[in-house]
């Protein structure tokens, strides 16, 4: 069983200790930010391409949890909720820093790497390395469904409520982003797993 | 090969978002098709390995742990009473009240001009011109009779014109009024 897939005990429990974040107990919100913070984390990394930014936006994230927790609807997953703003902290960031063009330039560098050989055996940072790479090359929008689906383990349906798109857009973009990343992975000699 | 039906339907299998009769049917189409089986494989492949917690996630540094926790874990208890004000439903419930008020301002104001306008408008015609004639049995002795009302109205009309003060325009031989300028040269 993949570790991103939750039972709906998780979920119970994620509504357990939102019922105590919201009595004021502390555990309730250290307990729902150690089981999440790390993903929303690898998130926001790979959407800003850096981690102090990543960083701040976490924390604005949180922050904006804390500020809309009262309007938290109980019949919606925790964690697509958390990932939605971290969205919207997201597009925000972008609209005010303009960091496209970092991001070409990033792409661009990637690009520029010598290839390794096939046969050559990775060790898990070398392979995190390369993925990290082949996802700096996918379009922000590819970039962004797949992190929420991969990530987030938000479902299709909430990504194209979350990025305001139609669900088969959001399917599509997935398929581009799986196909890309696979491609740019088999480029630096990762011939599949 | 890839089969059309991985980007619509195989996505959503094997995210679980299908419905069970789908799923069903779906689970048909990949038993015959090697291009879904392929990709369904490859991605739980790739979910297992590449896609996995230890690749795709990352820990922020602790100072920002310690900062973050306590920044929202001393939440106070928020009351229902308090975030009442900020619910989404109040702000448009204060928008359209605001609207509503205006409206019915503005309409009230308008009716209001409207309704000065249509009585002042009574009020000269009726002064104007009188009522109107009983029923009259003869169709001639009625026209008679509005003819001498017209007649009768155009007389008054003359002598109110003839009545009407110049105010603006004071004949030459009337006395002034108020201070009176001397010409000291002439005199």
């Amino acid at each position: 069983m993949n570790e991103f897939i939750r039972s709906e005990e998780d979920q119970k429990e994620d509504q357990g200790l939102f019922d105590l974040w919201m009595k004021g107990d502390p555990r309730g919100f250290s307990g729902l930010y150690d089981r999440y913070k790390n993903r929303v984390f690898g998130f926001l990394v790979r959407m800003t391409g850096d981690r102090e930014i990543a960083e701040d936006l976490l924390q604005d994230t949180f922050l904006a949890a804390m500020r809309n927790a009262v309007q938290f609807d109980r019949e919606r997953n925790f964690l697509s909720w958390i990932f939605g703003i971290a969205h919207k902290r997201t597009i925000d960031y972008f609209r005010h820093v303009k960091v496209e063009n970092e991001h070409i330039a990033d792409t661009d560098r990637s690009v520029g790497k010598e290839p390794d050989t096939p046969d050559v055996h990775f060790s898990n940072m070398q392979l995190k390395a390369l993925i990290n790479d082949a996802i700096k090359t996918l379009d922000p929008m590819q970039r962004e469904v797949f992190l929420l689906r991969e990530v987030g383990d938000v479902s299709f349906k909430e990504i194209a409520q979350i990025m305001n798109c139609p669900i088969n857009t959001a399917l599509g973009r997935m398929r581009l982003a799986l196909k890309n990343i696979r491609k740019e992975l088999k480029r630096n000699g990762l011939n599949g797993m | 090969m890839e089969c059309n039906k991985w980007q619509q339907e195989g996505l959503l299998y094997v995210s679980r978002e299908m419905e069970a009769s789908q799923e069903e049917e779906y689970q048909e189409h990949v038993q015959l098709c090697e291009g879904c089986r392929d990709e369904i494989d490859q991605y739980i492949r790739d979910k297992k390995t590449l896609f996995s917690a230890e690749m795709l996630c990352e820990s922020p540094s602790e100072h920002i742990d310690r900062k973050i926790i306590a920044a929202c874990s001393s939440m106070p208890k928020v009351s229902r009473s308090i975030t009442l004000f900020s619910t989404v439903w109040f702000k448009k419930a204060v928008i359209s009240m605001v609207f509503l008020i205006f409206g019915t301002g503005a309409g009230v104001y308008f009716t209001m001009n409207y309704y000065n306008a249509a009585t002042n408008n009574n009020a000269v015609a009726s002064h104007k011109t009188p009522p109107a004639p009983a029923v009259a049995s003869d169709s001639r002795v009625a026209l008679a009779r509005n003819h001498d009302l017209m007649l009768s109205n155009k007389k008054d009309s003359l002598k109110q014109k003839e009545t009407i003060p110049l105010v603006n325009h004071p004949r030459p031989d009337a006395p002034q009024q108020g201070i009176v300028t001397v010409d000291l040269k002439k005199e």
